[in-house]
This record gives structure tokens, C-alpha cells and sequence, in this order.
């Protein structure tokens, strides 16, 4: 299906937003699929599958905290200040 | 003051009362000298240090420091404000003030918000740093103001400069080449290649004109010695470079262009064809923007006695 083009989106600033921004109507990032189908294609239990944590968290299972990777603060180290100094005769 | 210094009238006069309000208060105004370059801001912020005076009405010495090379607040405080500034008398320059870092900038925020006081103390590490504004005045310059961040420049007072006449540029000229007499239209032709830059008329003065005589034993400069000259060393009309007269034959070719064209034409980069080469262009009427790059009439006229 295509977006009904007649009508025009505004931005804030009021001008027309470009074609083809934003998110097609409908897409989604998840999908519904039955655990049958799933085992069809997982050979092992130990098999590990990406889900969405939210789904989890609402399924009642613990999710572990995801690990922060802190950034190192980068140390700048001491240059030389270029300057000149001038005094004037009296 | 300001003698030897030619034009920025308005400038010179507004100047004359800061310094004369810094001799009544001793206190001067941190100002911010800010203009395109070549058109004298460190020159000026530089004789305007030269008439402020100290408490024993000795001249009081000038520090200018090249921002760029301030990368951080301690290298400020250990290795400038602690050895020349602190309990000195002394006025500062921060040229370049587009390249204060952001820790210094903050710094700046607190130290140049006074009130009425002449005294500041800036805590910094535990360390107490005394400014005393009746012994130090402070100067900023730029060419790009918008860079240096809004709220410092709230507490600075601005100076800002006009373009030189045609006129003035030929003083500066005849003021650095003091052994040589000028026809005048031989003035104004040098004046129009110094693309309004007092620095450039300089810079002829010194690099070519000054060698140029004294190589010719001549004491007399006119418009054929400038067309000899001109031939000699490679200058364009209207003072253009190589990358200009490039970007108008370009477009006289193609009709018109767009800025990445002309940069993979050029092998410039945006910003300094941008920069550096259409602001000239556009201010001579060569060329206009109007979506894509085009030249005018003017500029294909030019083009066409070039090539």
C-alpha cells in the first residue's frame, strides 16, 4: 500500500515534510511467529534467540541488567602556550 | 594615538574614549575587537596598549596570546596567568578567541562578570587566582564571533571594523614604502588587488614593490612598473588566485554548478571554496547563487580578458 500522497504533512516549522520520512505505516520491528514453527528451526535447546526485553519482562522472567561500558575520560595533556610580550619604550 | 594607523575613523574615535575613560578610572572596558581578517584588529588592540598606562605612568607591556595553543584551563593559570599576569600590570590579548577551549570559556564566564569591583578572585583546584582589573585589561579578537560562545561575548564590549576605501589602502601602501614616490593611478591599481586587506597592501609593499624598485634602481612607481610587476610575480586582476580564476572558468564552461561539482573540480574542499573563494567572488559581482553556482556578466567579461 502506498501513503495516501493527497494529503500533506507538516512539520513544526511548518513546512512540508519530505516523501518518504518516518516509518511506513504498520512496520514494526517484531513479528508474531508460533513456538512450533520456531522448534522447527532450533536444533538445540542451548540454541540462544534474540527477543525483545520488554516481551520478557512482561512474561514475568528476570532480565539481567545490561552492561553500561563506561568511556574513559581522556586525560589532555599539557602543551605549550604560544605568546609574546611586548613592552614599549617610555 | 592611532597616527600611524590609516582609516577606522569611527573606530579610532571610540577607542580615544575608551582610553581616556581608562585614564580617569583606570579601569578598562574587556574589549572585543572583531572584523575579517587583514583589516587590523591585533594592530589596533596593540597601539591601544601601547597608550595605557601604569600607576607610575610608565607604558604598560602587552601580552597576546594565540588561542589555538591554550588547550586547557591549568595550562592557562600554570604556565600565562602565574608568571605574567597575576599582580602585574599588564594588558592581555586573546587572539583567535574562536579557539578558547570550553573549560576556559567557563572560567571567563565567572572572571569577566564583575559589577563594579576591580577585583576578582577565581577559585580553581583549591587555588584562589586574583584578577585586579585596575592593573590588567583584557583584549579578545576574532574573525569569527559567532564561534566564541554568546555569553562571554556579553561581557565583552565589541569593536568591530569597516572595509578600507581604495583610497586608504593606497596610504597604507605609501606609509610601508616610505623611499618611493607613487603615480596615483599606480596606487589605486595596487589597491585593487589587495581584495580589501590592508594586510595583503602589506604584504605587496614589503614582498614585491620595496624588492621590485630596488632591484630596478627606481625611486618612482607607476602603472607600467604595476603591469611589469603584476607579470613578474603572477597577480591576477582584482587580486583573484589561481583556485578563483579556476572556479570562473569552470562555470563559464558549464553554465552552472553546483558546490560539490566545483569542489571535485577544484579538488577544494566545500568549506573553503565556501570560505575562502565565492564570498570574494560574490563581493566583486563574478559570480551568483541562486541554487547552483553561476557566473555573471561581469564575471565572463573578466574571464574572457584572462584567458
Amino acid at each position: 500500500m502506498f501513503p495516501d500522497m493527497s494529503k500533506e504533512t507538516k512539520n513544526k516549522n511548518g513546512k512540508p515534510r519530505k516523501t518518504g520520512s518516518g516509518r511506513t505505516k504498520g512496520a514494526t520491528s517484531l513479528v508474531r511467529v508460533s513456538l512450533g514453527t520456531l522448534k522447527q528451526y532450533l536444533a538445540s535447546d542451548n540454541a540462544v534467540i534474540p527477543v525483545g526485553r520488554v516481551w520478557l519482562r512482561d512474561m514475568g522472567i528476570e532480565v539481567a541488567a545490561p552492561k553500561v561500558k563506561k568511556i574513559k575520560e581522556e586525560k589532555e595533556e599539557s602543551t605549550k602556550v604560544e605568546y609574546s610580550f611586548t613592552t614599549f619604550e617610555n | 594615538m592611532f597616527e600611524t594607523l590609516v582609516g577606522q575613523k569611527p573606530l579610532k574615535k571610540k577607542l580615544q574614549f575608551y582610553k581616556e575613560s581608562c585614564d580617569a578610572t583606570q579601569k578598562m572596558p574587556f574589549l572585543f575587537f572583531v572584523g575579517a581578517k587583514g583589516l587590523g584588529k591585533t594592530e589596533f588592540a596593540k597601539q591601544l596598549a601601547k597608550e595605557i598606562k601604569n600607576a607610575d605612568g610608565s607604558r604598560r607591556p602587552f601580552l597576546e596570546i594565540n588561542c589555538s595553543t591554550l588547550k586547557r584551563v591549568d595550562d592557562f593559570f600554570e604556565q600565562v596567568f602565574l608568571p605574567l599576569i597575576y599582580d602585574n600590570e599588564v594588558t592581555v590579548l586573546f587572539d583567535e578567541a574562536h579557539e578558547l577551549p570550553k573549560g576556559l570559556t567557563n572560567a571567563f564566564l565567572t572572571i569577566f562578570n564583575t559589577e563594579k569591583d576591580h577585583l576578582k578572585d577565581f577559585n580553581y583546584n583549591d587555588q584562589v587566582f586574583t584578577f585586579n582589573f585596575k592593573k590588567q585589561s583584557f583584549f579578545f579578537a576574532t574573525t569569527e564571533s559567532d564561534k566564541v560562545f554568546a555569553p562571554l561575548r556579553d561581557r565583552l564590549v565589541t569593536v568591530d571594523f569597516e572595509p578600507y576605501s581604495q583610497e586608504e589602502l593606497g596610504e597604507i601602501v605609501k606609509l610601508n614604502c616610505p623611499d618611493i614616490d607613487f603615480e596615483p593611478e599606480a596606487l589605486s591599481q595596487i589597491a585593487r588587488i589587495s581584495r580589501g586587506n590592508a594586510r595583503s597592501v602589506v604584504q605587496h609593499a614589503t614582498n614585491h614593490i620595496i624588492p621590485y624598485c630596488k632591484k630596478e634602481r627606481k625611486q618612482y612607481f607607476d602603472s607600467k612598473d604595476f603591469e611589469k610587476l603584476k607579470d613578474d610575480v603572477g597577480i591576477n586582476p582584482l587580486g583573484l588566485t589561481n583556485v578563483e580564476k579556476e572556479i570562473l572558468k569552470i562555470l563559464k564552461h558549464k553554465g552552472s554548478c553546483s558546490l560539490n561539482m566545483l569542489s571535485a573540480k577544484t579538488g577544494m574542499s566545500r568549506t573553503a571554496l565556501q570560505r575562502d573563494h565565492e564570498m570574494y567572488l560574490i563581493k566583486r559581482n563574478l559570480i551568483e547563487i541562486d541554487g547552483q553556482r553561476k557566473i555573471t556578466e561581469e564575471g565572463t567579461k573578466l574571464i574572457a580578458k584572462l584567458v
